[in-house]
């Protein structure tokens, strides 16, 4: 049996023929074919850029929006960097990064729209829609603070390149989901929408009522919902998902795939709402997250800046920026488990 | 007449190379070796080319064994009327950097 060895450069051409519209298809494949009479590597890397480039600026069909879509693209980044720069200079580099990257992947997005085997199915424009708000919400909680508590500082390259890292992964998820996670798209969407909602408004009100009641159990109790609900989401796509086995093309019960689909988006869901909710609620009444305990005080005086409150936006914007990575993770797993024992029970069979 | 300042000097080289031999079929990469332009800009010109119906392509019928057919290349009649009017001579294009003998 034949060991197929990986060759970068041939995956590099195949994805630009995946990007072309279906129209220049078989231009892709006679790129593909081409790419075989290419002599030695350094040639066949040339090669193979030449065609990721020809990918992105392929020649529409005539009458095609081509133009405008990419003069529409770069006035709305320059506005949008602009905007961020105009209302919040401390994030210079952000201003830089932010509007670049997600007009790349709002043009990568386009054109898996136009290409006919590219497009892979997305979570539905609710979710998009709610993704894409949080990601803006995000975005302005930050800038409210950093405007709000100039004390905090400006941002520099390495946390630019990490924000921007964590809203792209957010909008790539929303915009261009992997394979991995559109396989079951139908059946993930409804459970992942109300899943999100609900683990990411547990979270948040859970910890609301805990601050204003002085009842710290509750916020404990509320983090529940991070495992819970996610496994009650799982169970419920991949029940929805109506098919039991694995396919003979993937190695996942279509059932769990469906769960982790919808696992992975409730949790992009939930960590949007904890995050933008958390540190909203915490503007809107930051005397009331003044810590007293020892240690929170001590590392204060230690932080060298100048006041309490300052110290504890910052601590919370970095704790929810972990938490944006941490809550879709988690919500993964518990949504696998309830995927799984829901496929693993048996399943009516229509009456024939 | 034909409007030279529709095409770009790579458009002319390439519409060049293809005149200079008009009835025979030419592989991409070749055509590309030949009048000095990488695949990034070549196959977007190519597209152009025969969406103007200026460049007939087709598949190879019969590759040698064990190597997928390549797609194949020459100018159409009213490409070859272009080319003509063009007047432009089978060359390299203005932005080419010389390359050593032999190199592929």
């Amino acid at each position: 049996m034949t060991k197929l060895r990986a060759d970068p450069a041939r995956s590099l051409v195949s994805l630009a023929t995946r990007l072309l519209p279906a129209q220049r298809r078989d231009w892709g494949q006679a790129m593909q074919a081409e790419f075989d009479a290419v002599p030695g590597p350094w040639a066949r890397w040339r090669f193979a850029l030449g065609c990721a480039r020809m990918a992105l600026v392929a020649p529409r069909q005539a009458g095609g929006p081509g133009l405008l879509v990419r003069v529409g693209l770069l006035a709305g980044a320059a506005v949008v960097g602009l905007g961020i720069y105009g209302l919040a200079p401390a994030m210079a580099a952000v201003a830089l990064l932010v509007p670049a990257v997600l007009a790349g992947l709002i043009w990568l997005a386009l054109l898996r729209a136009r290409s006919a085997t590219g497009h892979q199915g997305t979570p539905g424009w609710p979710l998009q829609a709610l993704i894409l708000g949080g990601v803006a919400g995000w975005l302005g909680v930050v800038m409210y603070g950093v405007v709000r508590y100039p004390a905090m500082g400006a941002f520099n390259l390495w946390g630019a390149l990490a924000f921007t890292g964590l809203l792209a992964g957010y909008v790539g998820m929303a915009l261009l989901p992997p394979r991995v996670v559109t396989g079951q798209v139908a059946a993930a969407r409804g459970p992942a929408l109300v899943g999100g909602l609900v683990t990411g408004g547990l979270i948040v009100a859970g910890g609301a009522v805990a601050h204003l009641s002085d009842v710290q159990v509750l916020k404990g109790w509320s983090w529940l919902g991070l495992l819970v609900t996610p496994m009650v989401v799982g169970a419920v796509a991949a029940r929805s998902s109506g098919a039991t086995g694995a396919a003979a093309h993937t190695r996942l019960d279509p059932g769990v795939r469906a769960a982790l689909q919808a696992g992975v988006w409730a949790g992009l869901v939930g960590g949007l709402l904890v995050a933008v909710g958390g540190m909203s609620v915490m503007y809107l009444a930051p005397d009331l997250y003044v810590p007293t305990d020892a240690y929170t005080v001590h590392a204060f005086q230690a932080s060298g800046l100048p006041d309490i409150i300052t110290y504890e936006v910052l601590d919370s914007l970095g704790g929810l920026s972990v938490l944006l990575v941490a809550v879709p993770l988690l919500s993964t797993i518990p949504a696998a488990v309830g995927g799984a024992l829901a496929a693993s029970l048996p399943r009516q069979t229509p009456a024939s | 007449m034909v409007d030279p300042r529709r095409y770009s000097p790579q458009t002319i080289a390439v519409l060049g190379g293809l005149a200079a031999q008009p009835t025979r079929w030419r592989y991409g990469y070749e055509l590309g070796q030949q009048v000095g332009l990488k695949s990034g800009s070549l196959y977007p010109i190519l597209m152009r080319l025969a969406d103007q119906g200026l460049l007939e392509a087709i598949w190879e019928t019969d590759p040698p064994h064990g190597r997928p057919p390549r797609h194949l290349y020459r100018l159409s009649a009213s490409g070859l009327v272009v080319a003509t009017d063009l007047a432009v001579a089978p060359g390299p294009t203005r932005r080419q950097r010389p390359q050593p003998a032999g190199a592929s």
